[in-house]
């Protein structure tokens, strides 16, 4: 009968909302690393990851985290990988991660932190509207390569020549890097610069041998993944060559370097996993701008500098943000 | 009365007017009643909610709007407060390496600033601290026609345009100038997106957000970082101009046109410190969402109570129409005259009391009309006893009519007979005696014996066939003298008698004259008179005679059934008298053949017998018919049972012969021709 019908469909026109949500497919995550899987740093940096996007409620997403080392092939594996798997969003930390992902064809959103030159390589149309599909996190700016070199001198007053190590993650379309900004500063304050390029683990030895027969020099460690993997290495052994050097990533002044003068990458990389967020939400990552690190801090490894002898000023180590002793 | 309709009427529906049932009415009624106060209802309720749901929404814009302001101010607070460290009086007497490390500590302190410069009163550019680069003393840069100096300078506080470094860092310079006469001014870079972190983290429904513009309607934060990178102006916004100072505004909400196009709720809250205005705005229809909601439950309750009201209605008129309906078929029941039913209504109301005084209404009629019945049955009875009176009168009459006419006959033909018998009877008594004569003459004569013995046979037989005309002769005598008693009434004279009397006299001459004619006659008299009986006045030689008749019929009948041989039969004959006030009744009963019916019908007929011919004349009922009825005014009544009884019942009133003299004076019977 018509009429008991309405009665009955009456409870579901009050009631007004569907019934059940939409059955959504679990979100997928997938994260390249440019670590070792036992990488203390990759750790703390990929629980930082879940921990923020834990934060945002994203409770039931998955995320798959590969550990690509500085291994370019590796790397490249890892990224066909990840791009078969259709994840709902690719995140990548540092430049050659980025680029291993870019240079396969695909739409998947890409969220990175760390990348030279997005723009001069045609990832992005520009950084406050990416317009296509990547969108992420700047770590360094190439000015600092003037304010690294500024910083040295500032804790070794006496230093006479002074090396930027380059990695292969610092060149851009047109040159490298900081070099510019690197050369401008040494000329103003009467240093003698060298800028080198490391490909490879390899390289690094003739350049700290040089540099240690040079003396009252000092070297700059640009970032990198190359820099990411061997900065123990490179601390011990500009540590046994007594050359002051200046990291670029923060956690090697902690671990015996002189000093580091970098964004807190932890921060980014949470700040990485807000965006993933957005984008799982449903945001269009060419509309999210690429962002810079607002904030730089230095840091000042006492221990070091006693080590090699150095007496670092007051007025320096009033202006690190951290000092390890 | 069957009349059928005229060809050209369409038919009865189509000239009745619409007539609606009284159910219907009273459930359109009902129906429109709750409908109607559904519908207002639903207005009041909806006009309310839709106030409601807009100052709720109007509040929650507010707050978030006014949340929005706090913290954007408290973000250009911290920055103000930490520059202020720089712009004391004396500062530009402290020497350079603290005048550094004081920038340095106020970038330390305010994560915004990415760089710090300080401008000396010439307009110089002494100092520059900066995150990205090395720091720089004494550059001398020449700011002094800088707006940055300038304006610094005039308003103690300058806030620059916001410019893109790299493309997508939002800055804005900010300069304040110093304290104290002839003041430097410190420059700072703010990052701003920390305040379009604060801009885009509001979220505000699905699609809402905030933004915010400095007071000539420039955009400074909003989530869209290339609206501000292309350094809209929003002053031609409705919502903003209007909230623009100046336009006198105290509405801190506004529905309008957004951004995107699209009615908007957009509230906004001002940042007195810096001027700017934060705007938060959500779409209208999404602001109203509830009020939807409420609209979609009202009309479904609206729906849900006109569907209630129409059942309930229906129900309600169909029960209210039940006892009417009784009520109607009840009347239809009296109208067709069926007025033994009652209309059985308990509803308690007017209907239940009408109902009431219908059936009231009905008793009363039932009663006249059983009253009236009654009545005509009564009326009935009395004419029908009427009827047989007239019937039996005129039978009576007709009886006495037709006895009139043949005594009338009668007493002529026997008139005429009476002579020529009586030559027949004399000379045949005569002749009797002649041939006596001649038997003696014979005697004497000489004969020869058988001559002689032949004539005296002859002579003999002669003889006696005239004793048979005598004899016969005598009997007709005896007829025509009866048939003249018929013509003739009133015979001898009317006085009081004693009935007993009278009676026990018949009875014994009857017995004595029945012996008398065969003496082995035996009957049973049972003698029953009543002492009351009294005197009558009456012909007693006529009562006679018709008691005489009587009882010999009765004898005849007894001595009829004793021939039929029945064993152990008495033959009875019983009289009785019995008063019967100004009435005489005389009851003579024989346990004889009785009468059969065919009998009993012309029993009282002149010349009607059932004795054999020669021993009955026919004449004596008629004639004691016409002694009692006419001559007395009395009546004769016969009980009859063949083979068991006959009792003829004899009434005469106690005057019975005077009136009866009166009312047959003049009748033909009275008036006989003469022999």
């Amino acid at each position: 009968m018509k009429r008991r019908t309405v009665i009955a469909g009456l409870p579901f026109l009050l009631a007004g909302h569907p019934l059940a949500a939409r059955a959504q497919p679990q979100a997928r995550v997938v994260a390249l690393w440019p670590f070792g899987e036992n990488d203390a740093e990759g750790q703390a940096l990929s629980a930082g990851f879940n921990a923020a996007l834990l934060d945002r409620g994203q409770r039931e997403v998955l995320i798959q985290h590969r550990w690509g080392g500085a291994d370019g092939a590796r790397t490249r594996a890892l990224a066909v990988e990840a791009i078969r798997s259709q994840p709902q969003v690719i995140f990548t930390y540092l430049n050659a991660q980025l680029r291993a992902v870019t240079a396969l064809s695909h739409t998947i959103p890409l969220v990175f932190v760390g990348a030279s030159d997005p723009a001069g390589f045609g990832l992005i149309e520009n950084l406050s509207r990416p317009g296509g599909h990547v969108t992420g996190f700047t770590l360094y700016e190439s000015s600092l390569g003037g304010k690294w070199l500024a910083a040295l001198q500032e804790a070794v007053p006496a230093i006479k020549w002074a090396t930027l190590l380059l990695t292969p993650s610092a060149a851009t379309r047109d040159g490298h890097l900081y070099a510019e900004a690197f050369l401008g500063t040494a000329a103003a304050l009467s240093i003698e610069p060298a800028v080198v390029m490391a490909d490879k683990a390899a390289d690094i030895d003739p350049i700290v041998a040089d540099l240690a027969q040079c003396g009252n020099a000092g070297l700059i460690v640009a970032p990198g993944t190359l820099s990411e993997a061997q900065g123990d290495r490179i601390v011990a052994m500009t540590a046994a060559a007594r050359i002051p050097t200046l990291f670029a990533i923060r956690r090697f002044a902690r671990r015996g370097g002189l000093m580091s003068y970098g964004p807190n990458p932890d921060e980014l990389v949470r700040r990485a996993a807000v965006y993933v967020d957005r984008i799982l939400r449903g945001a269009d990552p060419g509309s999210l701008p690429i962002q810079a690190p607002t904030k730089y801090d230095l840091i000042i490894n006492l221990n070091a500098a006693r080590s090699l002898g150095y007496d670092i000023s007051s007025a320096l180590l009033a202006q690190a943000d951290e000092v390890v002793e | 009365m069957t009349a059928s309709p005229p060809l050209d009427a369409p038919g009865p529906s189509a000239r009745k007017p619409f007539r609606l049932p009284l159910s219907g009415k009273f459930a359109v009624a009902f129906v429109g009643l709750v409908s109607l106060v559904l519908l207002i209802n639903g207005a009041v309720d909806l006009s309310l909610n839709f106030q409601e749901a807009k100052l709720n929404a109007i509040t929650v814009q507010r707050e978030k709007a006014q949340g929005a302001a706090e913290r954007v101010e408290a973000f250009v607070s911290e920055i103000g407060n930490q520059i202020g460290w720089t712009t004391r009086a004396e500062w530009r007497r402290v020497p350079p390496d603290q005048q550094r490390y004081d920038f340095i500590r106020l970038m330390r302190q305010a994560p915004a600033i990415t760089e710090a410069a300080y401008i000396d009163p010439s307009g110089r550019e002494q100092l520059r601290v900066s995150r990205l680069e090395p720091d720089v003393i004494a550059s001398g840069k020449d700011f002094s026609t800088s707006p940055r100096f300038t304006e610094a300078l005039k308003d103690k506080v300058w806030f620059g345009p916001v410019y893109f470094r790299r493309g997508s860092e939002p800055y804005m310079t900010v300069a304040v100038a110093h304290a104290g006469r002839d003041p430097g001014v410190t420059v700072a870079e703010v990052n701003l997106k920390l305040i379009w972190d604060v801009v885009s983290s509001i979220r505000n429904g699905e699609t809402g957000y905030a933004f915010v513009t400095t007071s000539t309607g420039r955009l400074i934060a909003h989530p869209d970082l290339s609206l501000v990178l292309r350094d809209t102006d929003l002053s031609g916004l409705p919502e903003v101009a209007a909230a623009l100072p100046g336009n006198g505004s105290a509405q801190d909400y506004e529905i309008t046109t957004g951004l995107g196009g699209g009615l908007v709720l957009a509230a906004h809250a001002a940042i007195p410190r810096v001027g700017w205005i934060v705007f938060v705005q959500l779409p209208l229809r999404e602001a109203m969402d509830p009020l939807i909601e409420s609209v979609i439950q009202t009309v479904a309750l609206m729906g849900l109570g006109v569907l209630l009201a129409s059942v309930a209605g229906t129900f309600l008129a169909r029960r209210m129409v039940v006892p009417i309906r009784q009520l109607q078929d009840g009347a239809e029941r009296f109208g067709a005259g069926d007025l033994s039913e009652r209309i059985v209504i308990r509803t308690g109301d007017e209907i239940e009391t009408l109902a009431h005084r219908f059936n009231l209404m009905a008793g009363r009629i039932q009663e006249s009309y059983e009253t009236l019945e009654a009545k005509v049955e009564e009326r009935t009875r009395d004419l029908n006893r009427s009827l047989d009176d007239l019937q039996k009168a005129q039978s009576r009459l007709v009886q006495s009519e037709k006895l009139a006419s043949l005594g009338q006959l009668t007493a002529g033909i026997a008139h005429e007979i009476k002579n020529p018998l009586n030559f027949v009877n004399n000379f045949a008594s005569l002749s009797k005696e002649l041939v006596d004569e001649l038997i003696e003459v014979l005697k004497q004569a000489s004969l020869d014996p058988n001559t002689r013995a032949d004539a005296e046979e002859t002579a003999e037989l002669l003889k006696s066939n005239l004793d048979r005309v005598v004899q016969h002769g005598k009997r007709a005598d005896s007829i025509v003298k009866n048939m003249l008693l018929h013509s003739r009434t009133g015979s001898g004279e009317h006085r009081p008698v004693d009935v007993n009397a009278l009676v026990e006299e018949s009875l014994n001459l009857a017995y004595h004259g029945a012996r008398a004619a065969k003496p082995t006659f035996n009957v049973t008299l049972e003698r029953d008179f009543d002492p009351a009986a009294g005197v009558a006045d009456i012909f007693p030689q006529e009562i006679t005679r018709v008691l005489l008749n009587l009882m010999s019929n009765g004898f005849y009948a007894t001595e009829k059934k004793v021939e039929g041989g029945e064993l152990g039969y008495a033959p009875t004959l019983a009289v009785a008298t019995r008063d019967r006030g100004d009435r005489i009744e005389i009851r003579v009963r024989d346990n004889g053949t009785g009468i059969p019916d065919s009998v009993k019908a012309k029993m009282f007929d002149p010349f009607f017998t059932t004795k054999p011919a020669g021993e009955g004349t026919g004449l004596g009922l008629s004639l004691s018919h016409d002694i009692l009825v006419k001559q007395h005014g009395g009546s004769v009544d016969v009980a009859t049972e063949p083979g068991e009884f006959t009792e003829f019942t004899i009434t005469l009133p106690r005057a019975g012969a005077a009136t009866a003299e009166s009312a047959t004076a003049g009748s033909p019977a009275n008036d006989p021709k003469s022999p």
